[in-house]
């Protein structure tokens, strides 16, 4: 075979290899699932979701919960009033049509399920003017078969909901998040499609046990992030043309300090090479253009089977603090990435115009090739398999990797539904701030709106000031999104997050070393 | 005809809003003549004097500093050697808040210098300021009128980081009613150590208006 040849056959072989994956995972989904299978999707809305298993998992939702109601929604209908009169348990079904609306689910168990009729969907229209679509804070909630364009802030946007599903919608260009959820325990995120996202287009903050599987995200800033998160598996996913493919963080500034057990595997990340549109200063606007996969300062991650090509800056990037644009220390996380396992994935032309330091390594190491994984600064325990198949810079330290697959990684989904967050009426405040406010605003960096210890200072002790702004929000800052108005939550709740904010201390500095 | 008296009427209207327009700037420039010696003809600050530039600030960010060296509310700090000049040699030199206003108007309209011996980029100073000045401030230095936050991209190194220092050391945002000041100060605490704020300064001083 000659090289062309053999490049065919690899791709072939990788897409066989990609499939087998895939119908691995379908069957672990849909066994999961048989035994409970609550027959609440209508098989109009099955027939759109491409083959899903389309039922809920049992992990996800209680399988000895009663079916619920059915509650039908047209364009002409307001979504939230059927949310107000929904039980637990109920399915609101949501007729094709345009919806110019945003739906904030306070309730636990609730469906939104959307009815797709050949090509007329549910869309969910924010007009360049409504700030977020899908709001929720309930646990048990599924959010289905939506088409959702033009807001400013999130498409759908979870606030420590646990035991989710969100599940083949299709976003785009809704402002900074597309797919959000926070602060929440056992969800999957799978079969959606997301495009003009301004930050990241799934992005998973400070979670655990998030599976994210089949989803197709292009011309975003990020595709799919994995930040401040445990116990994530990001699986079967086409991420191309976005800035950044495929992201684990550690985000400093944040109430959750640590990002580890993240497997990366079976993914296409093919040529994201999208002008980074980032808000300037942002830590997003920090990507740089052209990489498919980073890891930074997040711990064992596995990256495994995925085929990365053509991506202009490099294949992988693993990354410490230090080294990355618009970070600042935060004293009580490890700037490090230790321990990430790079395994046998297919590589292929990575790395033909790399950013300025990616070239200074690549003289440091006398090579005139950009590379298809690359380590820039700290990190200890790191490990590639067989390092001779790929185009390495700067991983000396690396040692040959023992585990040879992740394949006794089937989920880390639960095995049953994860109870709610407890709450008690003095940490609601602290809940709020973690699960809604700590998504845009990290202590001492720029994520999307200023810093909270800016907030502070700009405040002092005015939390009543805080409260009233962020229930009516005005533009501030040219270079900043919008901040969305928090009226969803009530007037108590706002003084309460806001009072909260204020008592946020910094992280505690390290005594120094002798 | 209707049409051809409005023909007239348009450019008269013209000549009179423009003629108010002048006259406005005019009495600025009029009155920005008295602080040329030491802020320079075009405002572009004097190295020699310690006088910044004065072009292209926001109207109300000069407009409320005049108002502090003329009450105390800065430049009234013993061992302030700068702000104790303009103190009691510039701000006599305005005898009036409709002068203030005026002065500050005109000076805002003026196109901002760019410093001849612009500052460094540093990774730590781009990332500190980012992380905390670019908020306020703006991530190019531009400043943002809503917020209170002066045009820093165009300032020189020296004055940066003298008035940062400033802040730091109580000399400037020492009244109680000085929100912006107070708020000013509190942020100098979150540059961590010297040679930080010395890379932030350089980082904003290299940011061209
Ligand atoms: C989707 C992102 C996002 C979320 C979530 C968010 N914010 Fe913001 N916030 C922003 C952005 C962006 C700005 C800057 C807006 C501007 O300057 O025009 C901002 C500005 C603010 C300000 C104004 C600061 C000033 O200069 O006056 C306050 C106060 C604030 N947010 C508090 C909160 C609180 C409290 C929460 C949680 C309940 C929260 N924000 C949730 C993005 C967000």
């Amino acid at each position: 075979m000659d090289k062309k040849q053999l490049q065919r056959f690899a791709v072939i072989a990788m897409v066989a290899i990609v499939a087998a994956g895939a119908s691995h995972i379908y069957t672990r989904h849909t066994m999961v699932t048989a035994p409970s299978a609550p027959a609440e999707s209508t098989s109009m809305a099955l027939a759109g979701a491409r083959g899903a298993a389309g039922a809920v998992p049992g992990y996800l939702v209680d399988p000895g919960r009663a079916a619920g109601q059915i509650l039908v929604v047209k364009p002409e209908d307001s979504v939230q009033d059927a949310v107000a009169r929904a039980q637990p348990g109920d399915t609101i079904q949501i007729m094709p049509g345009v919806y110019h609306q945003t739906v904030y689910i306070d309730k636990d168990d609730i469906a939104l399920v959307g009815v797709i009729h050949g090509s007329d969907w549910p869309t969910f229209d924010g007009e360049g003017k409504r700030n977020d679509a899908v709001l929720y804070s309930g646990n048990g909630v599924r959010v289905e078969n939506l088409k959702i364009v033009n807001y400013k802030g999130n498409a759908i946007m979870g606030q420590a909901g646990n035991n989710f599903v969100i599940r083949h919608n299709r976003i785009a260009n809704s402002g900074v998040y597309g797919i959000f959820p926070e602060f929440a325990q056992n969800g999957l995120i799978e079969y959606n499609e997301l495009t003009g996202i301004e930050d990241a287009a799934i992005y998973v903050g400070m979670c655990d046990n998030i599976e994210v599987a089949h989803n197709e995200v292009h011309g975003n800033v990020a595709g799919i992030e994995i930040e401040n998160s445990r116990h994530a598996i990001v699986e079967n996913n086409t991420a191309y043309d976005n800035a950044g493919g495929i992201l684990a963080f550690i985000t400093p500034g944040l109430p959750i300090k640590t990002t580890f057990d993240v497997v990366i595997r079976n993914n296409f990340v093919v040529a994201n090479n999208h002008k980074n549109f980032g808000a300037p200063g942002s830590i997003v606007s920090g990507v740089p253009s052209g990489t498919g996969i980073i890891v930074m300062a997040a711990d064992d991650v596995i990256i495994e089977n995925n085929f990365i090509r053509d991506n202009k800056n490099a294949g992988i990037i693993v990354a410490d603090h230090k080294s990355f644009a618009n970070i600042t220390p935060d004293p009580e996380a490890d700037p490090n990435p230790d321990r990430v396992s790079v395994l046998w994935n297919l590589f292929d032309n990575n790395g033909s115009d790399p950013i300025k330091e990616v070239r200074a390594l690549m003289v440091a190491g006398l090579t005139r090739e950009g590379p298809d994984l690359v380590a820039v600064g700290g990190g200890s325990g790191s490990c590639v398999a067989a390092a001779g198949t790929l185009k390495a810079l700067n991983i000396g330290g690396w040692g040959a990797c023992k585990r040879t697959s992740s394949a006794d990684i089937a989920t880390y989904l639960l095995d049953k539904p994860a109870a709610p967050r407890a709450l008690t009426t003095a940490d609601r405040g602290k809940l709020i701030y973690s699960s809604v406010c700590a998504g845009c605003h990290a202590y001492n960096v720029r994520m999307v709106g200023p810093p909270t210890q800016i907030i502070q200072a700009l405040y002092l002790g005015n939390a009543q000031g805080i409260a009233d702004y962020i229930a009516n929000p005005v533009k501030k800052r040219a270079d900043f999104p919008p901040m969305p108005p928090q009226s969803h939550l009530n007037a108590d709740l706002r003084l309460a997050v806001a009072q909260y904010l204020l008592t946020v201390a910094p992280p505690k500095p390290v005594p120094a070393r002798p | 005809m209707p049409r051809s008296k409005h023909a007239l009427l348009v450019p008269a209207l013209a000549a009179v809003l423009f003629a108010a327009g002048a006259a406005v700037a005019a009495d600025g420039r009029s009155v920005y003549l008295r602080c040329v010696a030491c802020h320079g003809v075009a405002a572009e600050g004097v190295a020699s004097t310690g006088a910044p530039p004065l072009a292209g600030l926001h109207a109300a960010y000069l407009q409320r500093q005049l108002q502090s060296f003329a009450s105390g509310a800065r430049g009234a700090k013993p061992g302030d050697k700068y702000g104790t000049s303009m103190r009691s040699a510039g701000a006599p030199l305005l005898s009036s808040d409709t002068e203030r206003a005026a002065v500050a108007s005109y000076l805002s309209t003026l196109k901002p210098g760019v410093q001849r011996t612009p500052g460094r980029t540093t990774a730590n100073g781009r990332n500190y300021f980012n992380a905390v000045c670019g908020a306020c401030h703006g991530s190019g230095g531009e400043g943002n009128p809503a917020l209170g936050a002066p045009r820093l991209a165009g300032l020189p190194e020296a004055y940066l980081a003298r008035q940062f220092a400033a802040f730091q050391s109580g000399q400037r945002g020492y009244q109680p009613d000085d929100r912006y000041g107070i708020q000013m100060r509190t942020i100098t605490t979150m540059l961590p150590d010297a040679e930080t704020v010395r890379d932030v300064i350089a980082y904003a001083a290299s940011l061209r208006p």
